[in-house]
């Protein structure tokens, strides 16, 4: 009885012992954790907002602020915890773990996807193992609204960009020519020395050119406070065409700029970055395909005031399609 | 005797505003997937149903949360998605060409899908019921394990098809028309023998009915068609 006792109790060590074997395994397969890396801005948190409804209750989701002054370290701290995935929000959460990757490449570092940067073809090659999605809305999506707004045909868009951006503008043109538009193009050189005058002369060339509407690139050397007051404006504010931007704050009446802006759909853009987490979920957290994603969800806005200051004809039927549609000088 | 009719009138109106606030409507829960904005959908239900307290919503997320957190006491929906809510009686159905269903296509670009290799391709939805429901429904639907690429908007479907992101989009041939109608792209629709459920209306307490009723009744033809109906029974 004594030894059927002893066998047991040994037998019951023995499993105990292959349970504390296994149990971090399941725990690990388990807990899996996405960590989110992300700058302190509004922005940010719609787009993680979108993140949190997708992947809360399918996944831990570590939260961390990535400021200028936020030390490597802490960030390798982070990644040294074995998540499955990082996502990356905003220029300075992926260049500063871009650098940590430069300096400690010993590190395996899990697959990650990088949202919300600006120009993110020139983030991604810079991280192993990753991937992304734009945060520029293409031009063909905002040719397709503007087409279901705007009474004259909306075929030429006439754009001025740095010559760094054409590999940007040859996709956007390779997407247009699908829907059967094109894009008559200006170039300026990268750093030039005298921007102001040399925006004028290319704006005066699109007006030449007969385009039928205007892309204004959000390109932070081109939108100066500078160029914005002694170009831009000035030279568009009469403009017959509609004046596409990028960004909300230069359709405006105030500024007097913009006449339709399409941007991100931040939260779009969260649920968007939670599917290709989803994917990597279902292939093992395996990144299988690098390609930089385009953004799928927009909003919308229209200035009718300017349109209306401008003479340009819409349909006034179609306007409901925007997201705001700005009536007032406010 | 004027002032006292504008007295008389005065007091009718401050009752008539004291019992509707005394006695608020049924709560109405609204998701229908559109092009049009949102507010636009809400106002329009609103106007069309004074005595409920109607909220739209456009994100599926957004309404199975309200519905979760906060009863409502109806629900003006697509039928799959009032089909799911156990605790909801359909009572009212809108119809479109004599039939509260409709017929949805695979549109794709230049190139019709091939049904047999369904299984390997990525298809896009509007997602109505979250990412696990609205998978097994579209994979039940289609009879085949495939690849199902949500949005949260009607709107996204043709970018999806543009950049590539999914091979075809599952949408009914109304939306299929709205698609090829806004886009220069060849969009192809392949036919499918499937048919979808139209909006319909359902109650938490079926004996509120006749509320419900006259609500989607007095809505315009402009709203029907907005809902993608013709007229409700």
């Amino acid at each position: 009885m004594a030894i059927r006792g002893a066998s047991l109790r040994s037998t019951m060590w023995i499993l105990l012992f292959l349970a504390a074997l296994f149990a971090p395994v399941a725990v690990t397969a388990q807990e899996a954790s996405l960590l989110v890396l992300k700058g302190k801005n509004a922005i940010f948190d719609e787009i993680t907002k979108g993140i949190h409804d997708e992947l809360d209750g399918e996944i831990a989701i570590e939260e961390m602020l990535v400021e200028d002054d936020t030390k490597v370290e802490r960030v390798k701290a982070a990644v040294q915890r074995r998540p499955a995935a990082i996502l990356l929000v905003g220029n300075k959460a992926a260049y500063k773990y871009a650098r940590l990757q430069k300096e400690q490449p010993d590190i395996a570092y899990p697959p990650s996807v990088v949202v919300a940067a600006l120009f993110v073809e020139k983030v991604v090659p810079q991280l192993v193992n990753a991937t992304g999605v734009r945060f520029e809305i293409p031009l063909v999506t905002s040719v397709v609204t503007m087409r279901q707004v705007f009474v004259e045909p909306v075929t030429r868009i006439g754009v001025i960009h740095r010559e760094w951006m054409r590999p940007n503008i040859a996709e956007n043109r390779k997407f247009l020519a699908a829907e059967g538009a094109e894009i008559v193009a200006h170039v300026m050189p990268d750093d030039p020395k005298n921007m102001a005058r040399l925006l004028k002369k290319a704006l005066n060339h699109l007006a030449a050119d007969k385009v039928d509407a205007i892309w204004v690139v959000t390109d932070n050397a081109l939108l100066t406070s500078k160029t914005l007051n002694s170009v831009w404006v000035p030279k568009l504010k009469r403009s017959r065409v509609p004046v596409l931007v990028g960004v909300e704050a230069l359709a405006e009446s105030q500024l007097g700029l913009g006449s339709v802006a399409v941007t991100p759909d931040l939260y779009g853009l969260g649920v968007q970055a939670s599917s290709i987490i989803f994917d990597l979920m279902d292939n093992d957290w395996e990144l299988e395909d690098t390609a930089i994603q385009q953004p799928i969800a927009v909003k919308k806005v229209l200035n009718k005031l300017l349109l209306d200051r401008r003479d340009i004809d819409y349909r006034d039927e179609n306007l409901l399609v925007f997201d705001r549609v700005i009536k007032s000088r406010k | 005797m004027k002032v006292a009719n504008c007295l008389n009138l005065l007091c009718m109106a401050l009752l008539l505003a004291h019992q509707a606030l005394a006695e608020p409507g049924l709560r109405l829960l609204v998701f229908v997937p559109t092009e049009v904005r949102i507010s636009v959908v809400e106002d329009q239900i609103q106007s069309a149903c004074p005595t409920l307290a109607v909220t739209a919503f456009g994100r599926a997320k957004d309404f199975h949360k309200m519905i979760e957190t906060e009863p409502p006491d109806a629900l003006l929906s697509l039928l799959p998605v009032i089909e799911r809510q156990a605790a909801f009686r359909t009572v009212v159905r809108g119809i479109h060409d004599d039939s509260d269903e409709e017929p949805y296509v695979l549109a794709s670009i230049d190139q019709p899908v091939d049904l047999a290799e369904l299984h390997t391709k990525t298809v896009g939805v509007v997602d109505l019921l979250g990412r696990k429901p609205m998978t097994e429904y579209i994979v039940g639907l289609l009879q085949t394990q495939l690849k199902v690429k949500r949005v949260t908007k009607q709107e996204d479907l043709l970018p999806l098809l543009t950049f590539g992101a999914a091979d075809a989009v599952f949408v009914s041939r109304r939306t299929y028309e709205s698609i090829k109608q806004k886009s220069n792209q060849n969009v192809i629709a392949t036919p499918l023998n499937i048919n979808v459920g139209l909006v319909a209306a359902a109650l938490a307490d079926p004996g509120q009915k006749a509320a419900l009723i006259q609500c989607v009744q007095s809505m315009s033809d402009s709203l029907n068609e907005l809902l993608g109906v013709q007229a409700w029974r």
